[in-house]
């Protein structure tokens, strides 16, 4: 009864000086106290909700460090799966070391946030190309950017465990989009790092999972990990450099060709930035586009870049090697449009083009 | 006896297989002949290196499947044959009547025209899903591109597109 009542009855008993009560008494502050700390404490704090957990997500991108086991399965087409090591420093590293399939059992992928080499022992080669951490650290921006601006729908949809560790699930998708690939995360509810990630078609059919099976934690990892001397004998491969990505009007400047533009695009992508490769003695034109979730990339080229009969649709929708790839012409320009994108948009943008 | 003929008992020399005057004529030949020398030399370390290998067991069954095929195919060549036969003896009937001959060049000014418009469909359709070297090459630059671009997504499944990426570099290098 005392305890139901609350603090009242409690004083009072107090004031009457009866020692058994008195006893009580500083027991029952300390209960109070605890139990408006948790209320305050509860109103101050921010609620764990949907956005929430993405932001937090994105901003462990940075800077959590950690050693994982992680299973990748491709479910469209033949079934795949490849199991890899991986080494994680935010954006300062990254190691990927596979160790099946077969066919990719030891590759590995060192990055370190300013080169990226792809180790492929079976051709005895090093492909050395721009960092995608550092790519990763500029998108993530982005990202944040889209979710602030509301152009994704972000909803948690409960709590799971992986990796022995519990996890928040969230569903994110492009706002606006009753059909749209979705993808779905279980993100760590203490180290915000997404433990897995499962891709969603349209129809509601799993298209690949990946999930850390062991993971640890750790403040840092040495720096060594993320450099990478070939063997002797392998042959190093280098790629075009790192192109900026800059506004439509700044790449107009670079080139000499008039650069076309789709005037439509499949519901929630937007343009994101472009940027100019050199190509032999030409530069190729690169348009991003993104809808937040799914990306695709648009190139233009002048001239005879490709051969004659090669300029029509190359691979139709989703190859079981995930291709997708689809080329055209217009006036002089050589036009080449790479992503998930489905066939019959892929001809509303090609005819849209101006 | 020139390389030719001696190319022709090179086996047999090596596997000591002939004798008398054949292989005294093939040993004087490979004294003169430096080129011949060399490849009796190759293919006798060819067939030691064989010689080297443990014996492999053959499956169970193997010589009944082997010899069911070939009966098989033995029996499709003497199908081939016997169409190919009924139409020679169809073609030299017709060169025989004279209404044959009348329809034979027509027939055969049909025949060829039906390549030639084969041969060019076939080709042009060929063509248009050619690759060559300069295609591959901007292609891949399109893909390696789009690829860094779509992985570097923070809502990407980085390690899915990899997998998706060298599954389909391997079947391109297939």
């Amino acid at each position: 009864m005392t305890h139901r009542l609350g603090f009242v009855l409690v004083g009072r008993r107090a004031e009457c000086g009866q020692d058994k009560k008195m006893i009580r008494r500083p027991w029952t502050s300390f209960t109070l106290f605890l139990l408006l700390f948790v209320i305050i404490g509860g109103a101050l704090a921010e609620p764990i909700d949907g956005p929430t957990v993405l932001r937090r997500m994105l901003a462990a991108e940075g800077t959590a460090a950690f050693i994982a086991h992680q299973v990748t399965t491709l479910t469209r087409g033949p079934a795949l799966t490849s199991e890899q090591t991986v080494y994680r420093d935010g954006f300062r590293g990254m190691r990927t070391e596979y160790i099946s399939p077969p066919q990719l059992a030891g590759e590995i992928m060192v990055d370190n946030g300013k080169e990226m080499i792809h180790f492929v022992p079976g051709h005895k080669v090093a492909r050395v190309r721009p960092s995608r951490l550092f790519a990763l650290k500029q998108r993530t921006q982005e990202a944040a950017r889209a979710f602030l601006h509301g152009a994704l729908d972000v909803e948690l949809v409960g709590k799971d465990k992986i990796a022995d560790r519990p996890t928040f699930v969230l569903v994110v998708k492009p706002r606006g989009k009753e059909k749209a690939q979705t993808r779905k995360f279980w993100v760590d509810s203490e180290k915000w790092i997404k433990l897995k990630t499962e891709d969603i078609g349209p129809d509601g059919t799993v298209l690949s999972t990946s999930y850390y099976t062991k993971i640890e934690f750790l403040d840092k990892l040495p720096q060594e990990k993320f450099q990478f001397e070939p063997p002797p004998g392998v042959k190093i491969e280098r790629g075009p450099a790192r192109t900026q990505v800059m506004p439509l009007e700044k790449v107009r400047q670079l080139v000499k060709f008039r650069i076309l533009e789709p005037t439509y695009l499949p519901n929630g992508f937007k343009c994101i930035g472009a940027t100019a490769i050199p190509f032999r003695q030409g530069k190729i034109v690169v348009l991003r586009y993104s809808d937040g979730i799914l990306s695709f990339s648009l190139f233009q080229t002048p001239g005879r870049v490709l051969d004659r009969g090669f300029l029509q649709r190359l691979r139709e929708g989703p190859s079981p090697s995930g291709k997708n790839i689809y080329s055209w012409r217009r006036g002089d320009l050589n036009l080449t449009l790479v992503g998930p994108i489905p066939l019959h948009e892929v001809q509303k943008i090609a005819e849209s083009v101006r | 006896m020139d390389c030719k003929d001696i190319k022709e008992h090179m086996i047999d020399y090596l596997g000591g297989t002939i004798a008398g005057e054949l292989r005294c004529a093939v040993e004087e030949h490979l004294r003169v002949c430096e080129k011949c020398r060399l490849l009796a030399k190759d293919l006798e370390r060819t067939a030691s290196l064989v010689r080297m290998l443990d014996p492999v067991p053959v499956p169970a069954g193997f010589e009944k499947r082997l010899s069911q095929r070939i009966v098989a195919h033995q029996s499709a060549s003497s199908l081939w044959h016997s169409i190919s036969s009924a139409i020679i003896a169809i073609g030299q009937s017709l060169l025989v009547k004279p209404v044959g001959r009348r329809i034979l060049r027509p027939a055969i000014a049909m025949l060829l025209l039906c390549a030639l418009i084969g041969g060019s469909l076939f080709l042009l359709l060929s063509s248009n899903n050619r690759v060559d070297a300069t295609d591959r090459a901007f292609i891949e630059v399109c893909r390696e591109q789009h690829m860094s671009f779509a992985a570097a997504n923070p809502l990407a499944d980085e390690s899915a597109l990899l997998l998706k990426e060298r599954m389909s570099q391997m079947s391109d290098n297939l």
